[in-house]
C-alpha cells in the first residue's frame, strides 16, 4: 500500500538524524545575504561614499581651477544623498513579522517607489552633470585659453553674439542624456537585481492568483 | 522547523546551510519586533517562510558546469539529505512545487490549521483548503509509484 504525505512527513523526521541543524558561524557579526538587508548596506556605504567624494570634487575643482565644475557636482551629490536617505528609512520599516503577502507586497511596493524615484532622477543627473562639465569648463580661464589653442585658426559661428553649432550640439547632448537616463539605470538594475527581481514578481503574481 | 523550511527551498548542502545561518540570522535580529500576537512557532513559521520567498540568490552556474564535468554523477546528487529515503522523495516533489505552494504544504505537514496557514500567507482559510487540494493531487502525480 502506497503511504500518504502525512506518513511519509511524519515517520521521516523520526529519524533521529533527519533534523540535525548545520552549525552556525558567529551569527552576530555575519554579514547578511538577505536581499533588504543587502540593499541597507549598500545604499549606506555608497551613501557615506558620495557624501565623502563630493567634498573632494569641490576642494579639487577649486586646485584645478574649475570652482563652477566643483560646486554644482558637490550640489548634485549631496541632492542624491538626501533623496537616498529617504528610501533607506522606507527599506528599513519594511516589518517581516507580516503575513507574507504583506511582507512580500511592502517590499515590492518599497522596490517599485525606489526604481521610479532614481529612473526620474537619472533623467536629470546625466544631463545635469553634462551641463555642469561645459558650464564648468565655459567659465574656467585656464580651459579657455587651452581651446582657444585647439581651435587655432577656426572661426566659431556666431549669430547674433550665439555659437549657434556649439549651442545646438549641447542641447542635442543633453537631450539625447535625458531621454536615455532613466534607461541607462534600468539596464544596470537588470544586470544587477534582474533575476531576483522577476522572482518576486512571479511569487506576487501566483499569491494575488490565490487571493483571487 | 527552519531546518524543514530552508530545505524545501534549497536544492543543495550549501545552498541550504546559507538559507539557514540567514534565517538563524534574521530571526536573531528581528527578535524585539515579536508581539506575543501569535504563537512563538507561528511568529517563526512566517519569518522563516518571508526571508526563504525573498533569499533568491545567483547560484554559481559556471563554478558548478566546470565542476561537474569531472566528477562522477552521484557524487554531485546533494538532494538527498535525510537518512529515510522515502523523505528524500518527497522533498524533491515539494521543491517542484511553485514558492507559496511550498510555504502552504509545509504548513499543512505541520499540521498548522488552515486558519493559521491563511493567516501566515495572508489570504482565506477557503482559498488555502482548495490550494491543499491540488498540491496534494500534484505531490501525489510526482510520487506515484515511487514510495510503497
Amino acid at each position: 500500500m502506497e503511504k500518504s504525505i502525512e506518513t511519509i512527513w511524519k515517520e521521516g523526521f523520526l529519524e533521529s538524524d533527519a533534523l540535525v541543524a548545520p552549525k552556525l558561524n558567529n551569527l552576530y557579526t555575519q554579514k547578511s545575504i538577505h536581499i533588504i538587508d543587502k540593499f541597507t548596506r549598500m545604499f549606506s556605504i555608497n551613501l557615506k561614499a558620495l557624501v565623502v567624494f563630493s567634498f573632494v570634487v569641490l576642494v579639487a575643482s577649486f586646485f584645478v581651477q574649475i570652482p563652477v565644475l566643483g560646486v554644482l557636482m558637490f550640489i548634485l551629490f549631496n541632492t542624491i544623498v538626501i533623496v537616498n536617505r529617504k528610501l533607506l528609512k522606507g527599506i528599513k520599516e519594511i516589518d517581516k513579522n507580516v503575513s507574507s503577502y504583506q511582507y512580500l507586497k511592502a517590499f515590492d511596493n518599497w522596490m517599485k517607489a525606489q526604481i521610479l524615484t532614481n529612473v526620474k532622477m537619472s533623467r536629470f543627473i546625466y544631463p545635469y552633470t553634462f551641463l555642469a562639465m561645459i558650464a564648468g569648463f565655459w567659465f574656467s580661464s585656464n580651459f579657455q585659453e587651452a581651446f582657444n589653442e585647439i581651435l587655432g585658426s577656426h572661426q566659431i559661428y556666431f549669430l547674433k553674439g550665439i555659437p549657434v553649432f556649439w549651442v545646438l550640439g549641447i542641447v542635442l547632448i543633453t537631450g539625447v542624456l535625458a531621454y536615455f537616463g532613466g534607461a541607462l539605470y534600468k539596464l544596470d538594475l537588470k544586470i544587477v537585481y534582474g533575476r531576483v527581481l522577476r522572482k518576486l514578481d512571479e511569487i506576487i503574481a501566483d499569491m494575488d492568483e490565490l487571493r483571487g | 522547523m527552519i531546518i524543514k523550511i530552508c530545505r524545501a527551498y534549497t536544492d543543495t548542502q550549501e545552498d541550504f546551510e546559507d538559507y539557514y545561518q540567514e534565517v538563524c540570522l534574521q530571526i536573531w535580529r528581528s527578535r524585539e519586533q515579536f508581539r506575543g500576537e501569535s504563537k512563538w512557532s507561528t511568529w517563526i513559521y512566517r519569518l522563516s517562510l518571508n526571508i526563504c520567498l525573498t533569499l533568491i540568490k545567483k547560484k554559481k552556474n559556471n563554478r558548478q558546469n566546470t565542476d561537474s564535468k569531472y566528477l562522477p554523477s552521484e557524487v554531485t546528487d546533494e538532494n538527498h539529505s535525510f537518512a529515510d529515503e522515502s523523505l528524500n522523495l518527497l522533498y524533491d516533489a515539494i521543491r517542484q512545487l511553485s514558492e507559496i505552494d511550498r510555504a502552504i504544504i509545509l504548513l499543512y505537514l505541520e499540521e498548522k490549521p488552515y486558519e493559521i496557514i491563511a493567516d501566515i500567507i495572508g489570504t482565506s482559510p477557503n482559498n488555502i483548503a482548495v490550494r491543499i487540494t491540488r498540491i496534494k493531487e500534484r505531490l501525489k502525480k510526482l510520487l506515484d509509484g515511487k514510495i510503497n
